[in-house]
């Protein structure tokens, strides 16, 4: 018999989500190690600096993943209340905007800082960075995995959440606790 | 009207996704070219005056004896950058006290005119 996605056993999905987020964030720190860092790089969008930028689009990314990790337990049933059909969308609308609220700082941190080891914090937060979007890539596989178990996809949610709060924390919210709030 | 709203956002997720991935690969050619990194010069009067009473340089023509010796270091502009901004060891955080562009100078400057992006 013919071996499909969706006849193969449900672990083998569940590594091959689990490789392809390897894959990602490997993939990341890979050229974030070998691409030379270009300071010639330094675009600010609409913000008044490129570390006004990166905090301002980190924090706005946090709290659309906040949203979002609010929807999905209400969505499980975790809140009390059941979930209105508005919570659905708006969950897959929140975790969007997170995500395209980080590439502008990761396009930035990867192209024109790199890969860095000066210190604990800045080593953890490079590994963070690439770990968030090797989550991300092994959630989306499982999202669109099917015949997964049931705590599959509230695992991976809640892994990512915490990888960029943790990627956060020693990023952004170490600048503002040194700096203070960047001006727009 | 929401569920509209989330399949432009999946389009635009992974159009700018794709996007990023080709900048990162295309973006050495179209922005950097590989060429030296040139400093203007401020960045050498940004280090006298902020970093020589402690690190030795001879291009900058400084002598302390705080910090490692800068003429027997190997480092990127983007290294540098990082440990002005955010300080190492007794070194404090210059993030603040310079500009953006003063901390691109002077990490330029200390990296060297030899360093170029397809280099060390």
């Amino acid at each position: 018999m013919e071996v499909t996605a969706a006849t193969r056993p449900a672990p083998n999905r569940l590594l091959v989500a689990a490789a392809v987020g390897a894959a990602v964030a490997l993939a990341l720190g890979v050229y974030g190690n070998v691409h030379d860092p270009s300071q010639e790089l330094v675009f600010t969008m609409f913000f008044s600096s490129t570390i006004s930028m990166k905090v301002w689009f980190a924090t706005l990314a946090l709290a659309f993943a906040v949203v979002q990790v609010t929807t999905a337990l209400w969505i499980y049933g975790k809140l009390g209340a059941q979930a209105p059909d508005w919570a659905s969308p708006l969950h897959r609308i929140s975790g969007r905007l997170a995500f395209l609220s980080t590439l502008p700082v990761a396009y930035h941190c990867l192209w024109s800082l790199g890969f860095q080891d000066t210190d604990t914090r800045v080593l953890a937060h490079s590994i963070l960075g690439c770990a968030f979007y090797g989550a991300f890539a092994a959630k989306v596989t499982i999202v669109r995995s099917r015949n997964l178990p049931g705590w599959a996809l509230p695992v991976a949610g809640g892994l990512i959440f915490a990888v960029l709060v943790v990627t956060w924390y020693t990023s952004a919210l170490w600048f503002i606790r040194e700096q203070g709030w960047p001006d727009l | 009207m929401l569920d509209g709203i989330d399949k432009a956002l999946a389009l635009g997720c992974w159009l700018t996704a794709g996007l990023v991935v080709l900048m990162l690969f295309v973006g050495p050619q179209v922005v950097a070219e590989d060429k030296p990194l040139k400093s203007s010069g401020k960045g050498q009067q940004v280090f006298t005056e902020n970093c020589g009473s402690c690190h030795t340089l001879s291009r900058a023509g400084t002598n302390g004896q705080v910090g490692p010796n800068l003429d027997s270091v190997n480092v990127k502009p983007g290294d540098v950058e990082s440990i002005v901004r955010s300080g190492s060891g007794a070194m404090p955080s210059f993030e603040g006290n310079l500009s953006d562009a003063e901390i691109a100078e002077v990490a330029k400057f200390v990296a060297g005119p030899d360093y170029t992006a397809a280099g060390r």
